[in-house]
Formats: structure tokens, C-alpha cells, sequence
């Protein structure tokens, strides 16, 4: 316990138990699936087909087209319906690229494999962006930016913490294709040139530390590390700090590190053997509304309506439905909107209102944010739009992570106000005039 | 089905502010029964009826002034209202800090001061910049100190008795055992048998209570172990610098309000700053001002006024820990040092500024005045007019019969002059004795001039000499003078 800080991170009751130990259900596509044509909150892509156009599995779609490049690829066998607006997890009105299954999921990838063993660190970094690879854990950022040549990389830490509660995919995953996983890992820790690998996950996974070791054991320079059982260790910022001790300002890299997701490493390691871009996910369904809380294997672009249906609906009345954790998800007013490439969960929870009170000013939000910042500050200089204040407090460091709501004994929503306050300083006229 | 939508996160610690205060009014509560066992042990029924009584009326009276400012002002259901203000922790609390013997009418007075003032006028829970509880005790201790409740029994108090006897340090250890026997010696002080205010004297219930509290996360240990660990250190200046030993900063520690103050008041959260490092400057503070208000003030209790002075400057303590926490060490480590150093500073001043006062037994007058000396250089004739009436030879003696008027004249109707014999050895002329013949001043007072202790001074007297002297009698001076005057005429007429 440091003198002037808090922990900055919580053991968070993390409710694994609904499903890491079910079977994984196996969801097919219904008649139509919807391609969302957005990646990190960016809409701009040059779409590939047309209406009537006959598709397969693999058969690239659209490429994302601003400053970075990511492509979409087909999930499923059949024909180009059209564009369609729908609702998408990041609560946004989004075109989506409509096509009818032919229920035969014919496969003809679009990509080439490649031997990572033989290939060049440019020729994988290259693979990596034409086979769309992006951050499996929720975000999706482009894998391949963080594999920048220029960047002097000496450890690469594979991020199996699955720090959110209710979300077993990448467990599931892990359990199931542990070879493959490792075979991403060795891939990847080509591509940056580091030293050494971890693959970091909690040490609470009893079960499958143990096999986990023994799949690296005679694969150099690829280490498990185990990682305590708290929220947010599944953050860059936290993980680093827990396997490296150090802190860096803006990005990894400034001090010689890479992370990325362990799903996204698995799914390297398949596009490069067979050519199979990322086009069906391990999709954690948990929370006490559903009826049946489990992981599902499914194509991307499928509604999770249909998927909740399949799975025997609700248990409760008045629902929270979440694209991905309930720490970090948003809750979205429908069912209808669809797997996407970067999602690992939807979690399904009873709606109840809590009144909230007086803040206490107890700190606790400050004590565990693990950007260490104060939220409490923040969301106070925020409603009295203290722009000032809110430069000082550098509001900009939030994750929104949901920890200061999360601990806030006035039942406060503190991370919505943190948010409210990044709005009112982006809106303030900068400094210096014009 | 219905699908509500509500920013994330959707999950929750499970812990409630609710739960929070109840656990300190529990806390409180141990605290309080500790208070009612000591009394009955100490003093009896009557003051445990009258502890129950202020106890009573401070909650009464802050649960309708919160009751009233919900219906009349803030407009809300009273319940509800209750249920997230707290008052009762603020009247606790407040009462837990003033001596069993205080009236009824000073603690409504102030708990209607903390509540409504402190507290309600401040935007109520949360808001308030003083501590409400330590703002209504100010108010009784500054404007009903005196107004004790009768037929309630109480004793000394350590705190009290250092600063109103000894001046708040002792270095001598025959008087510091006399001290501390009263209070059954440090031992006594730990477990809190002795009179203080009702729920200060227990520091060792106090302080498990507060590690309870801060296992439980509701209190910060950085307050109390700062707080108490400042009081230590600054005690344990002023105790080297007048050689006092290390019983003098436990002293600190153990007595009056400051180990309950530590874990009770100044942790108050909504009066404190929100960082973790502003709550150790905050502490630091506390612990300087009450150790310099103990000593310098001569008050009993500083501990009150350092929590509201520090509150005051709360604010400016959170606008000094304003950033990045992890980052906060650099920052406010200069900070925390300069503090650190002025509180050392002041305090060695400040020890150079006190001295030990050792009681002494209160003298009682002497016979003979200290201050009145009657010298034959002076002439008592003027206001004590004196004749010769007669004088008998007896060998080389010659005996004076002298009138002189005494204190009867001015005084009383139909005045007297007092009558003496003035016996006078003209061989080795010198005065052989002096004596009464009649006595006519006021009985009692005047009278006690017929002491030999002061008769005897005249023997042996010269009658040559200019500038003889006797002591007055303390009690008796003017009729003293009426001697001397009577002497000098006696001496006057034997020159010839
Ligand atoms: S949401 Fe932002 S401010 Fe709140 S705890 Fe997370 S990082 Fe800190
Ligand atoms: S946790 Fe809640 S009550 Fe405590 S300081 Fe933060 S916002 Fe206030």
C-alpha cells in the first residue's frame, strides 16, 4: 500500500462460475446476417460488393479506409442483400451489410496463409492488417499498428486476464485451442522483435495454469504469468504495471512494450495456417436475466436476439442488456443488434433502480481508479463546468472503466459524470483564444 | 420485456453509505455504554439517568430539526430525508464530547447549532465544511462552560487538572506521581476510569474501535495514525526540552478528547480532503494545532478547534493535491516536509515559551506583617495621639502610663484611647517592657497586639536610637501603630 495512492484496482466478485464450466453452445446464422461496417467508432469503408453479389465465408466485404486498414470479411455463404441501418453495440445508428445464408457456409478465403516460422517480421505485420486482425477483449483496435517496425519492442505481453466480470470467452477459448494460442504468441513475439512473452492470466484459473505451463514449457521465451484476480487487470496500464512495475505516459511502446489480446493472438494463428480471417466468435452470454447463461460459438453478424432465443430467452422482466461486461458495456434499448468482430460478450442483467445520495466524499473512487485520477473532483468541476479544474485533474487519463461507480457507497454515478465532464471540456474553447 | 437503458457500469461493490454510518453508530454506541458503565461505577444512578437524558435530547432535537428542514425547506419526504442526513451520528457524537455535568438546554442548544448551522445551512450531508458535531461543541464550551447540572456528581479531569495546576508539563517526578495518582497512574488513563468528557476517557476501547473501522474501510488509517502520531512527536518535543520523560507525549495521547477526536472526528469524510495525501497533511495539522492550543492556549482541549481550523483550510488542501495521484508523491512531498518542519519549529518555540509551575501549599498569613515595619524614624503622634498620664520610679526603672488612641477613634462612638505601660531602665536606657492597661480598640482584631510576639519586639529597644523597628501585626496594624505611638512618647519623655 503505497502512502499517497490507493490500490487503484478491486477485487470485483466476477460471477465466472455462471458459464466457464457449461458447454459451449454452437449458434448458427438464421436467414440473414448483418455486417456492421464500423471499427473503433470510425464509419469510413469502401465497400467491396454490390447487391446480388454471390459471397462465402472468407470473401472480404469492405475495408476500413481512413488512417488505419481494416477489412471485413463475409461469415457466412449466400448473396448481398444490400446496406442496411441498424442499431449497433456502441449504441449508434450504423450501416451494416445485409446477406442472405444459403445455410452451406461455403468457405473460400480471400487471404493466403502464411508460415510464420519462415516469414519475415514485415511479411507478418503485413498478414496481420490484410487479414483484419484486431483487439479481441472488446475494443478492436487494429493489431497491426501496435507492431510498427519502427517501434524498439522488448517484451510482448499476451493479455488472457479477462479482467471483466460474467466474461469467459477468451478462458473458453484458451481451453480449448491451447496449441494454436501458442502458436499466435510465438508469431506475434516475431513481429515486434521482443525478448520475452507472457502470456498473463489470473491466478485464480487454477485449473488450466498448469496446462498452460506445460504448453510453453519447451517454447522459448514465452513465460506464463500469473496475475492477481482484480479489476482492471485486463488493462494495458494495470497489466504493465502488475508484470513490469513501470508506468508510461501514452503509449506502451515508449517503454518497450506490446500488448495484445489472447483471442486475437489464437486468431492470428488460424488465419495464418488455413486463411480464415475472424469471422465467427466466442461470445460469453451470462448475467441472472438470461435462462441459461452460456459461451456461444457464432458467426459475426448474427442479431443476439436470436442467439438469446436459442439459448431460452429471459428470466426477468425489466432487463439491462449489455453489449460486452457490465463494467465497461453499454447498455443498449434493443435486442437486435449483432455480433460484431470485436465482441466477447453480451451480459443480460435485471434492471434495478438505486437511489443515489450526497457524495460522502469519502475518496473511495480515487482510491481505486486505476487511472489514478479523482473522479470525485472530476464529476464535481464537471457539473459547475470548472474548465480549469478539469485541465488539472486531467480528465482525459479516464478509461471509463466503471470502477468509481462500481465502489461508490452513495451509489453515485461518478463514471457517467466523469464522462459528462470529458464532454464539457472537449466543448470549452481551447486555451489561448480562436 | 423491457430493455433500460443506464450509462455503465451496471455492476456494483454492494457497499452503501447507509450500511457505512450504521457501523459507526454502532461504534459510537460501544463507545457511549462504556460512558454509562463508568458513571454507574463511578458516581452512581443519578448521573447515568442524567447521561441518558442529554443523550436523549441531543438525538430528539436533531432528528426534528431534520425532520422540519425536510417538510419546510427541502421539501421532501421526512423519512426519506432521515435516512440519508444521519443526524444522529452529528448528536452522538456531540455528546460523547461534553462532561457528564453539562445541562440539558446547552446540548439542545448546540446540537441545534451543529444541525441547522453547521450543517442544513451548508447544503446539509455532504456539503458541510465543519465538522457539525465539533462546530455545537464549540458553542457549548465557549458560552456555557460554567452552567453545570447541579445534583450531577464529577471529578478532576486529567486534562484539566495539567492545565489549570502544573501549566501543562511536569518535570519534577514527585509532583508527576502526586499528579498521577489521581487518574490511577497511566494505566488508569489507558482503560479510561477518570472523569473527561463522556466518551474521551477510553482511549484503548477507542482505539480498537478504530482499527475495527479501518479494517472495515470506513475510517482512513492515514488520519488517526498521523494525527496521534504528530500529537506523539510534538509532545515528545516540548517533554525533552523541559526534561520531562516519555510518559509525557503518552500523556498526550491518553487523555482528554484527542484518541477519540482522531478516530471519530477528524476522520469525518465529508470534512476532509478527498486525496489520500491531503488527508495526512490534514491530520498533521490537527495534531499540531491541538498540541499548541493544549500548551499555549492553556485550554484543556484543543482538539475541537483543530478540526474546525483544519476544516477551514480543506479546501486549500485539495487545491495543493490536485492531479494525478501515483504522481502526487513528487508533488506533495515539499509540501508535506514544509508542514512537517513549521510544526517542529513552532513547537520548540513554543516549548521555550512554557515553564513547569509547581503547586505550592497556600501560606497562611504570618503573625507579624512582612511588609508593615514601624520605625522610631516615623512619627505616629499625628494620627496617634499619645500623652503621658503617669510614671513611678522602681530602682533605675521608670514606668510610663501613657493614653494613645487606636482604632476606636474614626470608628466607633465614644472612642477610647488605649492605656500602657511603658517600663524604661534609665541606667542602660533602654525599653525593659511594654504592657497593657486598658485596651479599648476592637476585640479580637485589635486585641491580639497583647501577643508577646509582638510585645517583645520593644525589649531591649534604645532609647537613643532614630530608627528602631517592630513588625505591625498583619491583622492588627493600626492598633500596632497606637503601641508604637504610645512607645515613642514613653521614649520622648525618658530623653528628658
Ligand atoms: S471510469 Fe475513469 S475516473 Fe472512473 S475509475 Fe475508471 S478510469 Fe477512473
Ligand atoms: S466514492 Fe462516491 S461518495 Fe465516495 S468520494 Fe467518490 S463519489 Fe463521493
Amino acid at each position: 500500500m503505497s502512502l499517497f495512492t490507493g490500490p487503484m484496482r478491486k477485487h470485483v466478485d466476477g460471477k465466472k462460475e455462471l458459464t466457464a464450466h457449461t458447454e459451449v453452445v454452437k449458434v448458427l446464422a438464421g436467414e440473414k446476417v448483418y455486417i456492421p461496417l464500423i471499427s473503433m467508432g470510425s464509419t469510413k469503408f469502401e465497400v467491396l460488393v454490390k447487391e446480388g453479389d454471390a459471397v462465402c465465408v472468407g470473401t472480404r466485404l469492405a475495408v476500413r479506409n481512413d488512417h488505419f486498414t481494416v477489412p471485413l470479411f463475409s461469415s457466412v455463404s449466400g448473396t448481398v442483400l444490400g446496406i442496411e441501418k441498424r442499431m449497433h453495440g456502441s449504441l449508434k445508428l450504423v450501416e451494416h451489410i445485409v446477406i442472405a445464408n444459403d445455410g452451406n457456409y461455403t468457405k473460400k478465403f480471400d487471404i493466403e496463409p502464411l508460415d510464420y516460422k519462415t516469414a519475415t517480421r514485415e511479411e507478418i505485420v503485413e498478414f496481420m492488417k490484410n487479414s483484419g486482425m484486431v483487439g479481441c477483449g472488446g475494443a478492436g483496435f487494429p493489431t497491426y499498428v501496435k507492431y510498427n517496425p519502427a517501434n524498439k519492442i522488448q517484451t510482448l505481453i499476451i493479455n488472457d486476464v479477462e479482467c471483466e466480470p460474467y466474461i469467459t470467452a477468451d478462458y473458453k477459448v484458451t481451453e480449448a485451442e491451447l496449441a494454436l494460442l501458442v502458436e499466435g504468441v510465438v508469431a506475434m513475439k516475431k513481429a515486434c522483435d521482443a525478448e520475452v512473452a507472457y502470456i498473463a492470466i489470473k491466478e485464480t484459473k487454477k485449473d488450466i495454469i498448469p496446462v498452460m505451463k506445460e504448453a510453453v514449457a519447451n517454447v522459448e521465451g514465452v513465460e506464463i504469468k500469473e496475475v492477481p484476480d482484480v479489476y482492471p487487470m485486463g488493462w494495458e496500464r494495470t497489466l504493465i504495471y502488475q508484470v513490469t512495475k513501470k508506468r508510461y505516459d501514452r503509449l506502451p511502446s515508449e517503454i518497450g512494450i506490446v500488448v495484445n489480446n489472447s483471442t486475437t493472438a489464437l486468431s492470428l494463428a488460424r488465419a495464418m495456417k488455413t486463411g480464415e480471417p475472424i469471422v465467427s466468435k466466442m461470445v460469453t452470454f451470462s448475467g441472472e436475466a438470461l435462462a441459461n447463461p452460456a459461451n456461444v460459438l457464432v458467426p459475426v453478424g448474427v442479431p443476439v436476439g436470436e442467439i438469446i432465443k436459442q439459448l431460452g430467452g429471459y428470466s426477468k422482466e425489466n432487463v439491462h442488456i449489455i453489449a460486452g461486461g457490465p463494467m465497461m458495456g453499454k447498455t443498449i434499448n434493443n435486442d437486435q443488434f449483432v455480433i460484431h468482430h470485436a465482441m466477447n460478450a453480451v451480459t443480460v442483467l435485471e434492471a434495478k433502480e438505486e437511489k443515489e445520495i450526497g457524495c460522502l466524499r469519502c475518496g473511495r473512487c480515487n482510491d481505486f481508479c486505476p487511472a489514478g485520477i479523482q473522479p470525485v473532483r472530476i464529476n464535481n468541476a464537471g457539473r459547475i463546468k470548472d474548465i480549469d479544474m478539469l485541465e488539472k485533474l486531467e480528465v482525459a487519463r479516464c478509461i471509463e472503466c466503471g470502477m468509481c461507480t462500481y465502489v461508490c457507497p452513495s451509489h453515485i454515478k461518478v463514471t457517467e459524470g466523469i464522462r459528462r465532464a470529458k464532454q464539457v471540456l472537449a466543448m470549452a474553447p481551447k486555451k489561448g483564444g480562436k | 420485456m423491457k430493455f433500460k437503458l443506464n450509462p455503465a457500469p451496471n455492476y456494483h461493490c454492494g457497499a452503501s453509505t447507509r450500511k457505512v454510518m450504521l457501523e459507526l453508530t454502532v461504534c459510537l454506541l460501544v463507545v457511549f455504554a462504556f460512558a454509562l458503565f463508568y458513571q454507574f461505577t463511578a458516581h452512581g444512578i443519578g448521573n447515568v439517568i442524567h447521561t441518558l437524558i442529554l443523550m436523549g435530547s441531543a438525538l430528539v432535537t436533531a432528528v426534528v430539526c431534520e425532520v422540519l428542514w425536510a417538510i419546510l425547506v427541502a421539501k421532501e419526504n421526512p423519512l426519506d430525508y432521515l435516512r440519508d442526513s444521519f443526524p444522529w451520528v452529528t448528536a452522538i457524537i456531540l455528546v460523547l464530547m461534553v462532561p457528564v455535568n453539562t445541562q440539558v438546554y446547552p446540548v439542545i442548544i448546540g446540537t441545534i447549532f451543529a444541525i441547522v448551522v453547521a450543517k442544513l445551512f451548508f447544503g446539509g450531508f455532504g456539503t458541510n465544511i465543519f465538522n457539525p458535531a465539533a462546530a455545537g461543541c464549540a458553542v457549548i464550551f465557549s458560552y456555557f462552560a460554567t452552567s453545570v447540572a447541579k445534583d450531577v456528581v464529577t471529578g478532576a479531569t486529567p486534562t484539566k487538572t495539567i492545565a489549570g495546576t502544573y501549566g501543562w508539563i511536569i518535570n519534577q517526578q514527585d509532583v508527576l506521581d502526586k499528579f498521577m495518582d489521581q487518574f490511577g497512574g497511566m494505566f488508569g488513563l489507558l482503560t479510561g476510569m477518570h472523569d473527561g468528557a463522556l466518551g474521551e476517557t477510553c482511549t484503548i476501547l477507542i482505539l480498537v474501535l478504530g482499527v475495527y473501522l479501518v479494517v472495515r474501510n470506513i475510517i482512513d488509517w492515514r488520519v488517526p495514525v498521523f494525527y496521534l502520531g504528530t500529537v506523539f512527536v510534538l509532545a515528545l518535543i516540548i517533554g525533552l526540552y523541559h526534561g520531562a520523560g516519555l510518559w509525557y507525549p503518552v500523556f498526550h495521547l491518553l487523555t482528554g478528547g484527542v484518541a477519540f477526536g482522531a478516530v471519530f472526528m477528524a476522520t469525518d469524510p465529508v470534512t476532509n480532503p478527498t486525496t489520500r495525501a491531503g488527508k495526512i497533511i490534514f491530520a498533521i495539522g490537527c495534531g499540531l494545532i491541538t498540541v499548541l492550543i493544549r500548551v499555549k492556549g492553556s485550554l484543556p482541549e484543543g482538539v475541537l478547534y483543530s478540526i474546525l481550523l483544519m476544516n477551514m483550510l480543506t479546501p486549500w488542501i485539495e487545491r495543493a493535491c490536485v492531479g494525478v495521484q501515483y504522481n502526487m508523491g513528487k508533488k506533495v512531498m515539499p509540501l508535506l516536509a514544509g508542514v512537517v518542519a513549521v510544526a517542529c519549529g513552532l513547537t520548540f518555540v513554543v516549548s521555550t515559551m512554557i515553564a513547569p509551575v509547581v503547586p505550592q501549599p497556600p501560606k497562611k498569613p504570618s503573625f507579624l506583617s512582612e511588609t508593615q515595619h514601624l520605625s522610631l524614624a516615623d512619627d505616629y503622634s499625628a494620627d496617634y495621639p499619645a500623652k503621658v498620664t503617669g510614671k513611678t520610679k522602681d530602682g533605675s526603672n521608670v514606668i510610663y502610663t501613657v493614653e494613645a488612641n487606636g482604632y476606636a477613634f474614626g470608628h466607633y462612638d465614644n472612642a477610647q484611647p488605649n492605656v500602657y505601660n511603658v517600663t524604661i531602665d534609665t541606667a542602660t536606657r533602654t525599653v525593659v517592657k511594654v504592657e497593657y492597661v486598658k485596651f479599648s480598640d476592637t476585640e479580637y482584631v485589635g486585641d491580639t497586639t497583647k501577643d508577646s510576639r509582638f510585645m517583645s519586639q520593644f525589649e531591649g529597644m534604645s532609647i537613643d536610637s532614630t530608627d528602631a523597628t517592630v513588625d505591625a501585626v498583619t491583622n492588627a496594624t493600626i492598633t500596632s501603630k497606637s503601641v508604637m505611638s504610645a512607645v515613642q512618647a514613653a521614649i520622648n519623655a525618658a530623653r528628658g
